[in-house]
């Protein structure tokens, strides 16, 4: 799409005969994707899915084959390696070709600068199984990476900061994964996958930070993991959730497994209203349904280390769906008939049937494990349930005994019971410009980077042994 | 990105403001789209809207992405996402609306006068092929 110069590059000027591998478009035509079976669950194993074997094309090298990302990706044929050097490209790179691997020589020299004009740093549309690696994003008016309507899709050994809008965001896509990432600077999510069910789809050793919300998924869900990462400096950290300005709602079905989240009170990232809404809170589930939340280190808060707590819309579009309705996989519900616009009112969104269980969570200013409502009767668990947990405080108090995941409750759940309404009606510091947000240190490396062979998405998400995950230890500087 | 303001059931009956930041709606009206007439116009199909006839542009989507109007019809597009968004024709300068008049809760209205098939896209969400794509469709 919108290409402009390439600001500095150490250009190889060995030129390089490209072999067009027609056989693996016809092979990857052929094997086509195939859908991955999985469940999502606490003690579950997520399955890789095939989506073709692993055949690959030519390498196309920038600056020396083509002066830009985008001519590479414009000459490029499905299987082929676009091997990036260092250097600044002032670029917004569409990709529409099937099957290619976008990648940076060196993840923190290899860098997209948007230059505060560009939209998006990487944007894929439509595209099946493309991989994008081991470089840097910046400085975009609103995504560094973004997949949208894909099937298959991998981001690794990826940098985003300062970004109008979303760090990694993967929208309407299914099959898909994040690994080996950092995110900062958005004032949305660092990380954010939505519109999607099943999702299938894995986030695994990312860090987010400085952000509104470490992560957002909206109306994401089904197959859906977040493990072994790091969400701290946020506004809030891990945030599923619910609303109907996007479609498929409710979210639902993401398994939150393993993972650092601390200190997300951060008073001077950017943040869009949610994210001031969602601030001082850990893992929030707002709105969502049937989420697993286990065994994730949780600390220093101002406000819950995990809540659930429902989420108010105002000026929906659509109401709340039916339990029948809601089962349906997006496919399906995308094609429902259009709403009128904001005809709904201020729609409640509740947050029910999630598990909280064997998780260590401390420092919460009003307490580590809560639930709340807004009906102004007193909170109801919403079969919501919490075991097995390492906590000091909850709201209401006894939450365990109140809404435990084996048994029936017992105790008043009035009792220390969160006053949701007046924390929603509190004053936050406003939104910071994410233009200004620090740049990042180095981050590692892909292996192998230079000289590893193309490897398109086609074998996403990665499998996740969820019970070979336990609490992750302290980090030395958390 | 989102400039609305959340009101909760519970308090908004007790008259209690959530989170303020919502901005007014902005509406901009465009006339003249017809100015290109279109060989693919043909007679009228069953179903084509006359009048005022209301597109969302929600995240990250045109619904309905295609629609069929008699000529005269004022379009309405409302962005009821939480995202940016913009309407880009694909063949310039016939109607549109760019991201900063268009941020969530603004509308977009534009009159279709003259038969034909007009295509747009969101720049941010599609390109002028893919993505956050849609059609109005303008028949006699």
């Amino acid at each position: 799409m919108s290409t402009d110069h390439l600001e500095v590059a150490q250009p190889d000027h060995r030129p390089r005969p490209r072999h067009r591998a027609v056989w693996v478009l016809a092979l990857l035509a052929t094997v086509g994707l195939l859908a991955g079976a999985c469940s999502s669950g606490s003690s579950t194993t997520s399955t890789a899915t095939t989506v073709a074997g692993g055949a690959s094309g030519s390498v196309i090298h920038v600056p020396a084959d083509h002066p830009t990302i985008q001519s590479a990706v414009n000459a490029a044929s499905p299987g082929d390696l676009i091997l990036i050097s260092p250097g600044i490209y002032h670029e917004a790179v569409d990709v529409t070709t099937d099957y290619l691997d976008l990648r940076g020589i060196d993840r923190n020299t290899v860098i997209l600068d948007g230059t505060f004009q560009f939209e998006n740093g990487v944007r894929v549309l439509g595209a099946k199984g493309v991989a994008v690696e081991n470089m840097t994003a910046r400085n975009y008016t609103n995504n560094g990476f973004f997949w949208t309507g894909v099937e298959g899709y991998r981001g690794s050994y990826l940098t985003s900061f300062r970004t109008g809008n979303y760090g990694l965001y993967a929208f309407d896509s299914t099959k898909g994964q994040f690994d080996h990432s950092y995110a900062s600077g958005s004032p949305d999510a660092g990380v954010y996958i939505g519109q999607c069910q099943p999702c299938d789809a894995v986030i695994d050793t990312v860090t987010s930070e400085h952000n509104g919300l470490g992560y957002s998924g909206t109306n994401s869900g089904g197959n859906l993991t977040i493990v072994n990462s790091i969400f701290r400096h946020n506004r809030a950290g891990v945030v599923p959730n619910s609303g109907s300005y996007e479609q498929c709602y409710p979210e639902r079905k993401t398994t939150i497994v393993g993972n650092v989240v601390y200190d997300n009170n951060q008073a001077d990232t950017p943040a869009i209203d949610v994210a001031l809404l969602a601030m001082g809170n850990g893992i929030l589930v707002a709105g969502g349904r049937q989420n697993d939340i286990e065994r994730n280190l949780v600390y220093d808060h101002e406000r819950t280390g995990i809540g659930l707590v429902p989420f108010p819309e105002e000026d929906a579009n659509d109401k709340v769906p039916t339990s029948e309705q809601m089962e349906r996989p997006c496919s399906d519900q995308k094609h429902d008939p259009t709403p009128d616009p904001k005809s709904a009112g201020t729609v409640i969104w509740p947050a029910a049937d999630n598990q909280v269980l064997d998780n260590v969570v401390s420092g919460s200013g009003l307490g580590d494990l809560a639930f709340g409502d807004l009906s102004g009767e007193g909170p109801a668990s919403e079969n919501n349930c919490f075991s097995g947990n390492t906590f000091t405080t909850s709201a209401p108090t006894d939450i365990e005994t109140v809404a435990p995941c084996t048994g029936t409750g017992s105790g008043d759940p009035k009792a220390g019971s969160l006053d949701l309404a007046a924390l929603i009606a509190s004053e936050r510091p406003p939104a910071g410009d994410y233009k200004v947000t620090p740049e990042p240190p180095a981050q590692p490396n892909m292996p192998d980077a230079a000289t590893a062979p193309a490897r398109p998405a086609t074998d996403v998400p990665m499998a996740v042994d969820l019970a070979a995950i336990a609490v992750p230890t302290k980090p030395t500087d958390g | 990105m989102s400039q609305r303001r959340w009101v909760v059931v519970g308090v908004v009956a007790m008259g209690a403001l959530l989170l303020g930041g919502c901005g007014a709606d902005t509406t901009a009206s465009a006339t003249g789209a017809g100015d290109v007439p279109d060989a693919s116009a043909g007679a009228q199909p069953a179903g084509a809207q006359a009048g005022e006839v209301t597109i969302a542009a929600v995240d990250n989507v045109f619904k309905a992405d295609t629609i069929t109007v008699t000529a005269g019809a004022k379009v309405t597009w409302t962005n009821a996402g939480r995202n940016d968004h913009n309407i880009k024709p694909v063949d310039t300068g016939q109607f549109g609306v760019d991201t900063g008049s268009f941020k969530p809760g603004s509308t977009y209205t534009a009159t279709f006068s003259t038969p034909g098939t007009y295509h747009y896209y969101c720049s941010i969400h599609g390109t002028k092929e893919r993505g956050m794509i849609g059609t109005v469709e303008v028949v006699s």
